[in-house]
């Protein structure tokens, strides 16, 4: 037993010695430190394609640090304040503008905003959009054969029609579809909510567990984004879930990235948001993220992304609107949820 | 000499002193006063019935309790002050007295060095005990597998040893015989008469049997 | 002395923590947050349901663990025992996905109705959803300890009973019910914090705002609002509401022994009869498939061909050898705090019982002990994160802070484990040891050793297995480098990759009973008949040989 114990000491000294070492050998590149979450960083996101691409480019290194969940970024930024080693933030969202501003903490892209090739107007100077996309209820068309047509048919829909969204407070799209029923209903929100208790089988904390939920079968609709389908079809091979496209228009998420002001490596931060704009970038985005790149890509987007919804009508809400409000729409959400 | 004068114990509360005097539960909440002496060479036998303060007054001695009031000297030494180990006697326990991970062996070797460490003459006196309590042939049993009887023998053996090899000549036996027959009392008693009378040893003993303080030729103090 | 500077140091840490935390907020707004009604509905619904979960677990593991003590043999009883067993140590987050499995709208009893031409029912989301992943966590815990309980009612009661002629209501009031009456309170207390504590249940099953807990309340004034004078002024508010309801449980008397002691089989008079064999039969069959099936649709979930590609990745071997590395690591560490602060608690109780008083310095001992299961890791991380940056880079201390982060997280059920243990040894031979002056390193080596060490390699076991299935910890401190076995699950979700998920969830499934199942026999080896030995049955050396 004593062999078997010093055995596995030394295994972990080796761990730790080897770890130490790793971090040593990487001292001696430049390591731009990317905040982000843990989706986008991971070996299924568009993280390790990027990081390739610019790390061909800088001679420097690229390390992600993966934050749990996209709310999770700011939090943390704002946890380690000043003494942050971040450069880049990526991930923040068009609804947490204003409270990323307040922290006192970034500081402007300096990105020429010609290169972008949205659908939308931006003009922000200190966020830098890196890729967009619309929320959407996903259906499963093998089962569920006469989707609702709009937001009100949803709303209005017999109570069997069972829906999963997530929680405002701990997910984007929840916080999304917070605000597109505010951007439609707006003082009738309540109400509306009220109505689409009945209808919500569970509220989860993150896009994961609800997506999951929803692919087991828990439920008619789930909430997720109009590119969610181009997954099923390009990776799967399958058509089965689609996306109910609603008349009144969909709420929309613009991702952003910002660099630090206290960036230890300014200069490297910088070309890091230049090159958020170029192809190289934009080009992990589509099937990586599963959202639209900002600009035109060379190759185009994949064949999938043509049999997408598009909305008729993009529900975008003036952030310091949404910053002076949030709080309040939220606490409305919980009410008419705890009834 | 055990000189004992007016040796007094109040337990603080009748619920911890359950706890505290284990199998002396029945002593709950009482006062306990002893006063008496034994001279050297000889046996004194506390008698009573169960719960009168008997093995409270062996702990008194051993020093696992602190009295209140009185004094316990031996050879004209105060005892009080010092630690259980310190004293200069054995103790044979009612219950508990063996580990039941090391062997008969190891049992008695750690009442002589704690880390079992024996010179060559110890090693002949845990040898001489075992053969004493007539269990030479169960040296490396382990205890569970001896009845109740040769456990209690092994106890008496560690005792003898210690009192013997360590010399410790004060020996304090709390119901040594239990659990043995009468042909094994009255050996064990004649060698405990034997070993006291050539060792010149002060044994003192708790019992409720009469004939056991008769074979032991003890002075008896009535609880 | 180290037991002392160990308990110090945990305090201090906790402190630290939340120390940490008000600095950065600047100023505690205790009355601010106690005054808002929305607090105390919180607290309200936290206490509620920890309530009912508390209840309906240990209802329902009485009759289970009666049923599985008098049915001494059937085929699969040992496996049955060892799986409940294991309940304590499955990550919370593979038992939400079993469960949903299970008992979700479209689980597998709703498909079972359906094809019964029966409507489905929807009883998996809301407060009844939490419940049932409660019970399913802490019911199989009380059973086990219930049942060894009963296993140590001694052979000569039953000749009583039998002699008597005692029918199985006298039977369970004249021998179980005392017996289970002393193991309840403890038993009650541990499920109720567990409950009122538990995170990722809540927040998953919960079914939406309804069902916030103040953990739930605490992780969002973090994460959501970074309003870190809430986050203190909730932590605070959970604490002293927990240890009010819970404290005299739990401080009242030593906490029981969680090890598992397999106590031989007793000849009990009531095995043969016919109605109590068919009740037993039905409790023992409901409450088997009821812990089975999750994990089996855990498993059946993984039978996909694309899940299994997840093997050959090597970002999969990167988060085992972290999550091994980690948990081993936090493992050891927490053992260690344990036995320090086990030291100084049986010490303390000890000395206080001889005097009669000093009895308040055991309970704040036995408080630190349970500090850490009180206060919500994310608290503990935030803080201890906030209060390690002023004087170093935190963020290359991450894999350290997970270790000793995990590390104090299981320390509450270590301590509970070896200071009985400890206790009873010290009980047993403290005052032989010190007549034969057996002290210090000797005593240590050759009398507390061998009795300590079966228990701490369940310590060990359960310690390690905890960390390894943690996700509060790690979803703090992650990086693209840092990851673990649950960490990767989220990430593998959070990419559509829902069939790898499964797979990685039975793998993490697998490590963790892989660990505690090996800690446990390294712990037994050559002293798998000291357990038994000590066992309370056979403590008479008199009745021993009979």
């Amino acid at each position: 037993m004593r062999k078997c114990w010093l055995l596995s000491r030394r295994c972990f000294l080796s761990a730790a010695i080897s770890l130490s070492l790793a971090t040593a050998l990487a001292a001696e590149r430049a390591v731009l430190n990317v905040y982000t979450y843990d989706s986008f960083a991971s070996k299924w996101g568009p993280g390790p394609q990027i990081k390739l691409a610019f790390e061909r480019q800088c001679d420097c290194e690229v390390n992600y640090v993966a934050v749990h969940g996209s709310t999770g970024i700011l939090s943390r930024v704002q946890l380690e304040g000043t003494s942050s080693r971040a450069d880049v933030v990526l991930g923040l969202d068009n609804s947490l503008l204003v409270e990323a501003q307040n922290t006192g903490l970034l500081k402007p892209h300096k990105v020429a905003l010609t290169v972008l090739q949205t659908p939308f107007a931006w003009h922000d100077k200190t966020f830098l959009p890196f890729d967009y996309g619309y929320f959407a209820f996903i259906y499963d068309r093998t089962k569920l054969r006469a989707p609702p047509r709009s937001f009100q048919q949803l709303v209005d829909a017999d109570d069997d029609l069972k829906i999963l969204i997530q929680d405002p407070r701990s997910s984007t799209p929840g916080l999304g579809l917070l605000l597109w029923v505010k951007a439609l209903y707006r003082e009738q929100a309540a109400a509306v909510w009220r109505k689409l208790a009945r209808k919500i089988v569970t509220v989860t904390r993150g896009w994961s567990e609800a997506y999951g939920m929803f692919i087991n079968g828990e439920a008619d609709l789930v909430l997720s984004y109009t590119t969610s389908p181009a997954y099923h079809m390009i990776v799967q091979g399958t058509d089965q879930y689609q996306a109910a496209a609603f008349s009144e228009g969909h709420g929309m998420q613009i991702e952003v990235a910002a660099q630090l002001k206290n960036a230890p490596h300014p200069a490297l931060a910088q070309r890091f948001m230049n090159f958020i704009a170029t192809d190289d970038f934009q080009a992990a985005i589509p099937t990586g993220n599963w959202m639209y790149p900002i600009k035109d890509l060379a190759d185009g987007l994949p064949a999938a992304f043509d049999e997408l919804v598009t909305p008729s009508t993009r529900l975008l809400m003036d952030p310091q609107h949404i910053a002076e409000n949030k709080a309040a729409w939220v606490d409305e959400f919980s009410a008419a949820l705890s009834r | 000499m055990l000189e004992i004068d007016n040796l007094r114990f109040t337990y603080p509360q009748a619920r911890d002193a359950r706890r505290t005097a284990g199998e002396d539960s029945a002593s709950a909440g009482a006062i306990v006063q002893a006063n008496f002496r034994i001279a050297r060479g000889r046996s004194t036998a506390l008698m009573g019935g169960s719960g009168c303060g008997k093995s409270t007054i062996l702990n008194l001695i051993a020093g696992f309790l602190q009295p209140q009031h009185g004094e316990a000297r031996f050879d004209r030494r105060s005892l009080l002050g010092l630690a259980p180990a310190q004293r200069p006697l054995t103790y044979l326990f009612q219950t508990h007295n063996l580990f039941p991970h090391l062997n008969v062996r190891q049992n008695i070797a750690i009442g002589l060095h704690p880390g079992m460490r024996l010179s060559a003459p110890q090693n002949a006196a845990v040898a001489q005990v075992l053969e004493w309590v007539c269990l030479p042939e169960f040296a490396a049993r382990n205890p569970s597998s001896l009845s109740g009887g040769q456990q209690q023998r092994v106890a008496l053996a560690r005792c003898l040893a210690r009192c013997l090899a360590g010399n410790r000549p004060l020996l304090l036996l709390d119901e040594p015989f239990n659990g043995l027959d009468e042909t094994l009392r009255a050996q064990m008693s004649a060698r405990i008469l034997a070993l006291q009378k050539t060792h010149s040893l002060t044994v003192l003993i708790t019992t409720h049997q009469p004939q056991d303080a008769a074979a032991l030729q003890a002075e008896v103090v009535a609880m | 002395m180290f037991g002392i500077i160990a308990l110090l140091g945990i305090l201090l840490l906790v402190l630290c923590a939340l120390g940490g935390l008000l600095a950065e907020a600047g100023a505690l707004a205790l009355r601010a947050e106690l005054n808002k009604p929305i607090t105390w509905s919180i607290v309200r619904f936290t206490v509620w349901q920890a309530a009912c979960s508390t209840l309906l677990s240990v209802a329902l593991a009485v009759p289970l663990a009666r049923a599985l003590a008098r049915r001494g043999a059937f085929l699969g009883r040992h496996l049955l025992i060892r799986l409940s067993g294991l309940s304590l140590i499955i990550p919370s987050l593979v038992a939400v996905l079993g469960i949903v499995a299970v008992h979700g709208r479209n689980g597998w009893t709703n498909q079972l109705l359906v094809a019964a031409g029966m409507p489905r029912l929807d009883y998996l989301y809301g407060l009844g959803g939490i419940l049932l992943a409660h019970v399913f966590f802490n019911m199989p815990l009380a059973t086990r300890i219930f049942l060894n309980g009963l296993l140590t009612i001694p052979q000569h009661s039953w000749d009583l009973a039998r002699l008597f002629g005692m029918q199985p209501r006298h039977i369970f009031w004249h021998l179980e019910w005392p017996l289970l009456r002393g193991l309840i309170g403890g038993v009650a207390g541990l499920i109720f914090l567990l409950c009122f504590t538990s995170f990722a249940i809540v927040l998953t099953l919960g079914g939406g705002p309804q069902s916030t807990t103040l953990e739930v309340a605490i992780y969002q004034a973090i994460r959501f609002d970074f309003n870190l004078s809430k986050a203190v002024a909730l932590s605070l508010l959970q604490i002293g509401v927990c240890l009010l309801l819970t404290a005299a449980f739990l401080v009242g008397g030593m906490p029981f022994p969680l090890r598992p002691e397999d106590a031989p089989g007793t000849a009990r008079p009531d095995r043969r009869a016919g109605l109590p064999r068919i009740v037993d039969a039905v409790v023992i069959v409901c409450g088997a498939v009821f812990l089975i099936t999750p994990l089996a649709a855990v498993l059946l979930q993984t039978m996909t061909p694309r899940g299994w590609s997840i093997l050959t990745t090597p970002e999969l071997w990167a988060a085992l050898r972290w999550t091994l590395l980690i948990a081993l690591l936090a493992g050891l560490l927490s053992c260690a705090l344990a036995l320090s602060v086990s030291s100084v608690i049986v010490r303390w109780r000890r000395a206080a019982r001889e005097r009669g008083r000093g009895g308040g310095w055991v309970v704040a001992a036995e408080l630190v002990g349970l500090l850490t299961l009180l206060v919500p890791p994310i608290t503990l991380g935030a803080g201890l994160f906030l209060f390690v940056r002023r004087f170093t880079d935190a963020l290359s201390l991450a894999p350290l802070l997970v270790v000793a982060l995990n590390a104090l997280l299981t320390l509450a059920f270590g301590v509970r484990i070896l200071a009985p243990a400890l206790l009873a040894q010290r009980n047993r031979y403290d005052h032989l040891c010190a007549s034969l002056g057996i002290g210090g390193w000797h005593q240590w080596r050759y009398i507390l050793w061998p009795a300590l060490r079966h228990p701490l390699a369940y310590a060990l076991a359960i310690a390690t297995t905890l960390a390894a299935g943690d996700m509060g910890v790690i979803a703090l401190f992650g990086t693209a480098e840092l990851y673990t076995l649950p960490l990767l699950m989220y990430r593998l979700l959070g990419n559509y990759r829902l069939e790898q998920a499964a797979v990685v969830a039975v793998l993490l499934c697998a490590v963790c009973f892989a660990l505690f199942w090996l800690i446990e026999r390294i712990g037994r080896l050559g002293g798998a008949t000291t357990a038994a030995r000590t066992n309370p049955c056979n403590r008479n050396p008199t009745t021993e040989h009979a």
